[in-house]
């Protein structure tokens, strides 16, 4: 642990019981926490204490230092109250997304563990799983499966996932979420948005407003498993056998708000799989898969996969890559997606009215748009996001073109270019998860060829006319 | 003809259970006297020698239930049993049998005489080993403010009260384990290590 990790933990009000290199050790690993201390920690404060105290460190810099002292007297106020939001952490760290993806901001061990915190429900032994279980599908859990393993093999959103067999014998992963979260996180935003009212008079309020906004929904939808069980059937549909892509099925009448159950998909987290030292060849198959799902999921349907988190990739041993979480999915309304489409036709036909659509797709006032050092750092974002289409084949395994776009993002922040349009909040996520994914896993992929195959399936008339 | 004491018994406790069956059926207000005299096979007047009333009968249910609270209890069957699991085991055993009731629950818990809390004590402290005044006040505590939340929780399937009862026992249990690791009760001897599975 170094310093600056030593001074926040110092900072913050802990439990008089926690000692500061049990918690270091608890959240320097992504696991199922089963210990008993380590879920008084997940109910009780901690990790909220750290995403608070790291959302402070982010606020600050959108404000003048002359304002920094009534700043931090309110984020302090904020920060005792927001010790008993168990799930503010999640809307947190996704609000701070740039910030907890750059070092050079942020201690690495905060950032690496605020990667990790997000969205960790308490841990749930095997009796509570089954009377939340039993209560969901109103059957005893016998009744509906001849195999239940009362371990939980991962961690979920939410929730913790189950191995099993239905009666009728299919292997099936279960998916329970932890009881009354979906109020708790309504009573967590509210609780947020008090906490937050001396910022309404700052200047950037409306837009955080409106990020805030974007993530409250995203999450809700998260809550329901119906809205995710809809997602998984509806992306099934994207995808054709020669993908190479498999989603689950989902076993609707097994399934409630509260219980996904789905097929057991057999394959290896990125981890297990770069462990077995696979070819060049198969990093690039499985980097190419991952980009064809991101723009199949953009293109035809019209959203973004927006947590391309390790967890949530696949690596089977046939070649085929899984999905297996649709619970982080934003879909684009009719206006967000008529910016995409000319956003994307500007980019073939026209690069001169970029500059135009960026300050629409960040939502800039006049004087913003004349601040000459602010478009020219959106348009060397925009270079950073369409470098790898550009080329023939990109190799994501050097390291540069992720540190680049980190360097673009922090000097947005430093600069406090923090305003944009809510959907640009979830897109670069989607964009930094999956290049960092491409890039844990060297992956060299042809992405310009990928993106005129998937940009073909869009149905925007002007496509054709431009890729001849 | 004269009763025996068994048959006393017998006839009481085929009141409780067909009331509860009953109750199950068709909730609290739809069921009257008559109907458990009936289900029950005794004539109404009987039915009185034993409970004045229908409220009578369900705080005899209550207390029963409070008192043998392990009878419901429902066991893993794989993995050790931790204290907390165990103990949260057995109050979602009373909370299932007593579904029916819940309406009618908060007055009958707060009455439960002394002889049914030491009952429902002893049980606590055969998965959590011997406690002392101070953990068997705090437990009862927590034990019946789970009750009255559950029967006033208004959340789909009553989800919030088994988020409550997780979050109960976990601070119970902790502090269990707190006062052991202070030393500060060298006369109590909680088990802090694995219950097996009895089944």
């Amino acid at each position: 642990m170094n310093a600056d990790l030593q001074q926040l933990l110092a900072a913050i009000p802990f439990d008089d019981e926690a000692d500061d290199a049990e918690i270091a050790a608890l959240l320097g690993q992504r696991r199922i926490p089963t210990g008993r201390l380590a879920r008084l920690w997940t109910l009780g404060t901690m990790q909220a204490q750290i995403a608070v105290a790291y959302a402070s460190m982010w606020a600050c810099s959108l404000f003048d230092p002359s304002q920094q002292q009534l700043v931090e007297t309110h984020l302090a106020a904020a920060l005792r109250l927001a010790s008993g939001m168990i799930y503010l952490r999640g809307a947190v760290m996704k609000l701070g997304q740039a910030l907890a993806s750059y070092p050079n901001l942020v201690p690495n061990e905060i950032s690496s563990t605020l990667e990790r915190l997000h969205f960790n429900a308490p841990p749930m032994h095997f009796a509570l799983v089954r009377e939340q279980l039993e209560n969901e599908l109103d059957r005893s859990i016998a009744d509906v499966f001849s195999e239940f393993d009362e371990r939980a093999f991962a961690a979920a959103s939410l929730g913790q996932v189950h191995r099993a067999r239905l009666r009728s014998g299919e292997r099936v992963a279960v998916k329970i979420q932890y009881p009354g979260i979906a109020k708790t996180i309504e009573s967590d935003f509210r609780n947020l948005m008090l906490a937050l009212a001396p910022l309404r008079f700052t200047r950037d309020w409306d837009c955080i407003a409106a990020q805030l906004d974007d993530v409250r929904n995203v999450v809700t939808a998260e809550v329901d498993y119906y809205a995710e069980a809809d997602s998984l059937e509806r992306a099934r549909t994207w995808f054709e056998e020669t993908d190479g892509i498999v989603i689950p099925r989902v076993f609707r009448e097994h399934s409630t708000a509260r219980v996904l159950t789905m097929d057991l998909i057999d394959g290896m987290h990125a981890d297990s799989w770069l462990a077995t030292n696979p070819s060049q060849e198969q990093r690039n198959a499985f980097g190419t898969k991952m980009y064809t799902a991101s723009f199949r999921i953009y293109y035809t349907g019209h959203g973004d996969y927006a947590d391309p988190h390790p967890g949530n990739y696949l690596f089977l041993d046939d070649g085929r890559l899984g999905l297996i979480d649709f619970g982080c999915m934003r879909a684009y309304d009719e206006d967000e997606w008529q910016i995409v489409s000319d956003m994307d036709r500007a980019f073939y036909e026209d690069r001169d009215t970029l500059r135009t659509l960026l300050i629409r797709f960040c939502d800039l006032n006049e004087a913003e748009a004349r601040d000459e050092r602010r478009m020219a750092l959106l348009e060397e974002s925009f270079r950073w996001i369409i470098e790898p289409l550009v080329a023939e084949e990109f190799d994501f395994g050097n390291g540069e073109h992720l540190k680049v776009g980190m360097e673009v993002m922090a000097k947005a922040v430093a600069r406090r270019y923090t305003r944009s349009h809510p959907m640009q909040l979830m897109l670069s996520r989607t964009l930094i998860g999956l290049r960092s994914m491409l890039h844990r896993i060297g992956a060299r992929v042809r992405v310009g060829q990928i993106h005129e195959t998937e940009l073909r399936r869009s149905g925007w008339s002007w496509v054709n006319e431009v890729l001849q | 003809m004269r009763v025996t004491a068994e048959t006393k018994e017998a006839t009481r406790r085929t009141i409780l259970e067909v009331t509860l069956e009953l109750l199950r059926e068709r909730g609290w207000d739809n069921v009257n006297t008559r109907e458990i005299a009936a289900a029950a096979e005794i004539a109404n007047g009987t039915l009185f020698n034993y409970f004045p009333t229908k409220e009578a009968i369900a705080g005899a249910i209550v207390a029963e239930t409070l008192g043998t609270a392990a009878a419901g209890r429902r066991r893993p069957t794989e993995q050790p049993e931790t204290t907390e699991e165990a103990l949260f085991a057995l109050i979602a055993g009373v909370i299932r049998k007593l579904r029916p009731l819940r309406s009618f629950l908060p007055a009958r818990v707060h009455d439960s005489d002394d002889r049914i809390r030491e009952e429902h004590l002893a049980e606590v402290e055969r998965i959590a080993g011997e406690l002392d005044m101070v953990q068997r006040h705090l437990y009862w505590t927590l034990f019946t403010g789970v009750l009255e939340f559950w029967a006033a929780d208004d959340s789909p399937k009553q989800e919030q009260t088994l988020a409550l009862l997780d979050q109960s026992v976990a601070l119970f249990v902790a502090s269990l384990e707190r006062n052991t690791r202070h030393e500060r009760r060298p006369a109590a001897t909680p088990r802090r290590d694995s219950v097996r599975r009895r089944s």
